[in-house]
């Protein structure tokens, strides 16, 4: 296995204060990796700072290539997705123009049905504004516009945000589907602890934008803190 | 147009106030007094022009505070300052030449008629803000020149009409303009008294929570409708003022000096000023009148003048964002140390909706 | 009957007019929220520069000289954003407004200064001649106006709702970051606005001059009408720019001819007025989405 994207002692923030500090991080080639953590730990700095929203100390490699100091739109052409937090759909645009502008990077921004079979609620609302779509509609067409650039690596930025549990619980298994048909990296930023952790292969805990604890998705659903702090139980 | 603004604006009206030695806190306004003499002195020492040109610093000093009131307070932008003013002017100079009255007779109303067409004006203002409220007052500013050369028989129409001068009281032995002068002078001294006092009160706060937070300020019991509109009114009566000033000053009116240009230059001088601080306009107006007359002097071609113009007027935009006024409050500051904590009021401690998120996003 | 067509043609032509001067101002305002009041002058900058391709100058055929002045345009505005405007993408957009107004003096005075301040005539691209329909006279270069900009409207509405680079600029303006996450570079996307606004503008200028004249103060009231027609069509609308400025120009012709009150003098006056009508009735204009504040 070739590693695809990884953090080497990443360094971000707001102002003076820095959010993340020295973060590493690996995500293997056709792998799915979790970050959990609680509000202000650090998780959608992280996403940010990958994909270059934010700017910030440390390394950034992707696919072997150091992107530290690319602007965001060039990372997405190398091969970086990133679906924002709030999905970052374009409300007034329809479906389907939302879709195409998510294969800018791509010769055939067109493609789109392959998309239209996984999630077919989208093919039902092509000419819709996107603004008009429900939220679990919203979160399925941002995934669908990340993927029309055929990303190498995606990262997610809490996906199951303000859906409803049976919503999440589909969206998770499309993702996972998506994963094993198209061997697209993932890196998914959640609250979701026991979703996330089951259909992931490895798991990073934040504290205070540090790594605190990471290992493989099983051994962390079974760990004693992790039930605890993100589990519930 | 955000929180920083504001508190500059308290830093600059009370640069004299808090729990400061003594000594610094007398020496403030003797300097201001200072200031004062010297300024009445002047019509002594400079020339008649030199003393026109100073009664235009004065009045288009006090139409950029119009401005400031609205834009740095109330969060709203007008174009439409040019119209408020003319309408005063020519209100003043109908009544002085057509009716026969004196100029102090013809000030209330001229004020007053300023007043009216602001708050019909402001009417929109409780409906729509920001781009479009600024292009609905462009449309008065637009509209205005229009009607003297409509009513040309009354007017002089395009080419204007002749004022007489307000006459110095022949006791004093000082010549017209001289007297025009101290009167815009003592004018300047109370509307700047006035702007401060209202930004302390009660008033004042209201406006800001309005310019912050409207749907905070109204759970308050800050009645939004009304005091929007009486912003704009209060906004168009001083230039009122200004307009029966422009009178006295350049005894003449014609549609030409009250154009949508006028309008813009005025938010030129806001924004070299500064928009929120008291002294900011004062600059703004300096640089208008003139900036075109140094440009003159270092031997530019005077075809380029407003080419030079343009470039200072960018430059200062992007040196100082703040304008003069706010790099002054901010070397007062250094000077005399941050406000008093008893002086920190709603402004500085209300959140700013517009500027650097006051909480780190959810991370 | 005969002399109300006319003027409804007249008004017609001009409305296209201001409708177009609305597009270039709505190019920009829908990139960057920015209200540009030196569009105008932009345009008749570049209007110089085809006089002097064509007219006064080397002598090339007009249509060559357009073509000339709107690639000018387009070089013209796209530096301007990259070297004028950029600086201060973090204002906020009363400061850089003032910094179009600063641009409005800047240019007026430069292109006084390199060319003239003499009033000039441009050729039209048109032939000379007019139609004369039942009493109605229409000459060729105002039917050929109208026809070019609306084509130009029309392929401004194309280029955004079809092709690859216009739904990007489209995207960029609406958000920014996550274009941008999509691989579009929303600094290149105001680049182009700017450019292709400046394009169009030197388009107007051309059709503009022929029927009045050519002057540094040519385009000052036009723009006045193109913001109006602008707001009136929702600020963000191709199409209910080129609406609100046929509207305006309707209505002015109509009221200045029927009310002799008016006449020539208030016509102005009764556009605006008009407009502030609109927009106590209906804030968002004509065609605009719900009003989301942006000043």
């Amino acid at each position: 296995m070739t590693t695809m994207l990884e953090a080497i002692g990443l360094s971000a923030g707001y102002g003076p204060n820095p959010v993340l500090d020295g973060l590493d991080l690996r995500v293997e080639e056709g792998e799915i990796v979790v970050v959990l953590g609680a509000n202000g730990a650090g998780k959608t700095t992280t996403l940010r700072a990958l994909s270059g929203m934010i700017g910030g100390k440390g390394k950034v490699m992707l696919a072997g290539n150091d992107i530290s100091r690319s602007r965001p739109d060039v990372r997405a052409k190398l091969g970086l997705g990133h679906i924002p937090e709030g999905r970052g759909t374009f409300p007034f645009l329809s479906v389907e123009d939302n879709l195409r502008l998510g294969g800018h990077v791509v010769k055939d921004r067109h493609a789109f049905d392959v998309w239209f079979e996984l999630f077919p609620i989208l093919a039902e609302r092509r000419k819709q504004s996107a603004g008009s779509l429900s939220g679990g509609e919203q979160q399925m067409l941002a995934v669908a516009r990340a993927l029309m650039a055929r990303p190498k690596m995606l990262l997610l930025d809490e996906p199951s945000m303000g859906l409803a549990p049976m919503v999440t619980a589909a969206l998770f298994g499309q993702i996972e589907h998506i994963n094993k048909q198209f061997g697209t990296s993932m890196l998914i930023v959640e609250q979701n602890a026991n979703l996330s952790l089951k259909i992931a292969s490895r798991g990073y805990v934040l504290e205070s934008g540090s790594v605190v604890l990471s290992g493989r998705a099983d051994e962390l659903l079974d760990n004693d803190g992790i039930r605890r702090a993100y589990l519930g139980s | 147009m955000n929180a920083i603004a504001a508190s500059e604006f308290e830093v600059a009206s009370h640069a004299a106030s808090g729990a400061r030695p003594l000594l610094r806190r007398a020496a403030i306004p003797a300097g201001w007094l200072a200031l004062l003499i010297v300024a009445a002195y002047l019509p002594f020492g400079v020339s008649i022009s030199g003393l026109v040109n100073l009664q235009q610093v004065i009045y288009i000093a006090i139409a950029i505070m119009s401005l400031n009131l609205l834009s740095g307070l109330a969060g709203q932008i007008s174009i439409g300052q040019s119209a408020y003013i003319g309408l005063a002017a020519y209100a003043t100079a109908l009544l002085v030449m057509k009716a026969g009255w004196s100029h102090w007779a013809a000030l209330p109303v001229a004020v007053l008629l300023s007043f009216v067409l602001g708050v019909l004006t402001g009417l929109p203002a409780l409906r729509i803000t920001g781009i479009r409220l600024a292009l609905t007052t462009l449309s008065i500013a637009i509209i205005f020149p229009t009607v003297p050369v409509k009513f040309t028989a009354q007017t002089g129409g395009t080419p204007g009409m002749n004022v007489n001068p307000l006459a110095a009281p022949e006791s004093w032995g000082i010549t017209d303009v001289a007297f025009g002068y101290w009167v815009l002078l003592a004018g300047l001294v109370l509307v700047w008294v006035v702007v401060r006092n209202v930004i302390d009160s009660r008033i004042g706060r209201s406006l800001i929570a309005v310019r912050d937070h409207q749907i905070a300020a109204h759970t308050v019991g800050i009645n939004v409708a009304v005091t929007k509109v009486l912003v704009f009114g209060a906004s168009a009566a001083l230039c009122g003022l200004v307009g029966w000033m422009f009178v006295v000053t350049n005894q003449f009116v014609s549609p030409h000096d009250f154009s949508v240009l006028l309008a813009i230059y005025l938010l030129v001088g806001m924004a070299i000023g500064g928009s929120g601080t008291l002294i900011g306009p004062i600059f703004g107006a300096l640089f208008i009148v003139y900036a075109p007359q140094g440009i003159g002097e270092i031997g530019a071609s005077p075809l380029l003048t407003p080419l030079i113009y343009g470039a200072a007027l960018i430059l200062i935009l992007l040196v100082l964002p703040q304008g003069i006024g706010g790099l002054l409050a901010k070397v007062a500051r250094r000077i005399t140390g941050p406000p008093a904590p008893t002086r920190v009021r709603t402004a500085a401690a209300a959140p700013d909706p517009a500027g650097e998120p006051s909480s780190p996003p959810d991370r | 009957m005969v002399l109300f067509i006319q003027r409804l043609v007249d008004g017609l032509q001009s409305g296209v007019l201001y409708g177009s001067i609305a597009l270039a101002l709505v190019l920009v305002y829908r990139a960057t929220g920015l209200l540009n009041f030196a569009t105008g002058e932009i345009a008749m900058l570049c209007t110089f520069i085809v006089w002097q391709l064509a007219g006064g100058g080397l002598g090339l055929p007009i249509v060559v000289g357009i073509i000339g002045g709107m690639l000018f345009g387009f070089a013209f505005g796209a530096g301007l954003e990259r070297f004028v405007i950029r600086p201060f993408e973090k204002a906020d957009h009363l400061r850089q407004s003032m910094v179009t107004m600063g641009l409005f003096l800047g240019i007026n005075a430069l292109a006084g200064y390199l060319f003239t301040l003499d009033v000039q005539r441009l050729a039209s691209p048109f032939p000379v001649g007019r139609w004369n329909i039942g009493g109605v006279i229409v000459s060729y270069h105002k039917v050929g106006s109208i026809i070019v900009l609306i084509l130009v409207a029309i392929a401004l509405r194309v280029l955004f709702a079809k092709t690859r680079i216009g739904l990007a600029m489209t995207g960029a303006a609406m958000n920014p970051t996550s274009a941008q996450l999509l691989g579009v570079n929303p600094s290149r996307m105001l680049v182009l606005g700017w450019g292709l606004s400046a394009a169009l503008g030197a388009l107007v200028g051309a059709m503009v001059a022929p029927d009045l004249f050519l002057s540094t103060n040519m385009m000052q009231t036009l723009l006045l009408y193109g913001m109006a027609a602008a707001v009136l069509g929702g600020m963000e609308s191709y199409v209910g720019a080129l609406v609100g400025g046929v509207l305006i120009g309707v209505i002015q012709a109509l009221a200045g001819g029927y009310v002799s009150f008016i006449g020539t003098q208030l016509q102005l006056a009764v556009a605006f007025a008009a407009i502030l009508i609109v927009l106590l009735v209906k804030p968002e204009g004509l065609f605009g989405k719900r009003q989301v504040e942006r000043v």
